[in-house]
């Protein structure tokens, strides 16, 4: 598949975001949006996922099925973290989701609602939810916050293993991601 | 639980003190004349016919008040125009006090069904607006988490939607049940229908047979104690699960 998002212009009310950004997204493509808070980076997420429609310019080529890591959790409080992953993926079987959940989880009651969750706990289910759903792109919008060193170096790990060919776009400071994200940087030059 | 059945037991007390203080049984019956009615009426077969068609009419209002009221406020819901369109309606219907909608139904559609369509009437505001709040302060942010994830219909509702309606229905399921039963009855007593509580209850006062309108009274509460609990029960499992 190529995304293409091209010379958009997205304005909120005064405040124009982005101006002739243009991005080209390739299958097994992985790229981190940089740039300082509130330049625009999350918005270039939620148009990728169709939540936001450009004031300007053309999104073409948007796959039918995406998954995302917000920048807040959105997990169903009340349900289990292995729940928050069924409802996402019902073909899943229970053995799969048990095995993706000790990747991220070692150890942990995931039976439990993920209200009595720790905000990293939280963090990790929602990364293990976007790459449990079947999609062909995935956006992770700052996917590490909240989590520590090695935790963070475990998600990482665990989502560059679970991509399988899916385009990635990432919203990070994590330095780390460049090693394996091509940067994009918002507010400056753009692809 | 023990101050509970304290606190009722002083109310039952003093209850039986001011009807020995007044001893006059027109006046005022105690709760153990009442019981002892009560039980009497309980061995006539005319006593459960009465309780069968009424909690039949008013069950079934409320029923369909139920249905009608998370029916509109769903399509309310999904488009504006129907909000725009239903809602002043409801409100109006909310306004106009039951004893007008007696009348009319009285000449309308006779007494039969009266207390059906008084429960329905006085139900379906109530769930009407609970559901429409209930639904309106669902995160919107869920609602697009679902959208991205796919999830939709019942899959939607039971994993985004109702764990936010569920409060607001259940509050106002409990205000419901208990208005149905109050108006339902009152109805009844106005239009008459035969073997029906209300009937009952008319009889008893045409009769100053003061014993049987409590007792007809304590059968109102006990059975619309017991509706709320048993209903309440099922819905709280259902949502649940």
């Amino acid at each position: 598949m190529n995304m293409l998002l091209e010379h958009i212009t997205k304005s909120f009310g005064e405040k124009k975001v982005l101006t002739d950004f243009s991005m080209r997204i390739d299958t097994d493509g992985c790229y981190c949006l940089t740039g300082p808070s509130g330049i625009g980076k999350t918005t270039v997420l939620r148009l990728i996922l169709g939540l936001e429609k450009p004031d300007a310019g053309s999104i073409s080529g948007r796959p039918e099925r995406m998954s995302a890591v917000f920048q807040e959790d959105r997990l169903v409080e009340e349900l289990s973290a292995f729940d928050n992953i069924r409802i996402v993926n019902p073909s899943m079987k229970a053995g799969e989701i048990r095995k993706l959940l000790a990747r991220l989880l070692p150890g942990e009651d995931t039976d439990r609602p993920v209200a009595e969750y720790s905000g990293g706990m939280k963090r990790r289910v929602s990364i293990l939810r976007a790459m449990a759903a079947p999609s062909e792109l995935i956006t992770l919008d700052e996917p590490f916050t909240g989590l520590d060193e090695k935790n963070r170096a475990a998600a990482l790990s665990f989502i560059l293993e679970m991509q399988e060919h899916r385009p990635l776009v990432f919203t990070s400071h994590d330095s780390n991601l460049f090693d394996f994200c091509r940067n994009i940087p918002i507010g400056g030059e753009s692809e | 639980m023990k101050k509970k059945i304290l606190v009722a037991a002083i109310w039952i007390a003093l209850w039986q003190l001011i009807a020995a203080a007044v001893d006059n049984s027109i006046v005022l019956v105690g709760p153990f004349e009442t019981i002892v009615t009560l039980i009497r009426m309980t061995a006539t077969a005319e006593f459960w016919v009465s309780i069968l068609q009424s909690f039949l009419r008013i069950g079934g209002g409320f029923a369909g008040g139920t249905a009608a009221g998370l029916l509109l406020a769903s399509a309310a819901y999904a488009y504006v125009p129907v909000k725009e369109f239903i809602d002043p309606a409801v409100r109006v219907l909310k306004s106009i006090p039951v004893v007008s909608f007696v009348i009319l139904i009285l000449i309308w559609a006779g007494n039969n069904l009266l207390a059906f369509w008084i429960s329905m009437l006085v139900v379906l505001p109530v769930l009407y607006f609970n559901t429409l709040a209930g639904l309106a302060s669902v995160d919107p942010k869920m609602l697009e988490m679902a959208h991205v994830f796919h999830i939709r219909g019942l899959r939607k509702f039971r994993y985004i939607y109702l764990p936010d309606l569920k409060h607001s229905l259940t509050g106002a399921l409990e205000i419901a049940l208990g208005m149905c039963w109050k108006s339902g009855v009152a109805a009844e007593v106005i239009g008459q229908p035969l073997l029906s509580i209300g009937n009952g209850m008319y009889r008893a006062k045409i009769n100053l047979d003061t014993g049987r309108l409590f007792a007809w009274t304590a059968a109102i509460v006990l059975l619309s104690w017991g509706f709320e609990k048993i209903f309440l029960h099922f819905f709280k499992k259902a949502v649940r699960s």
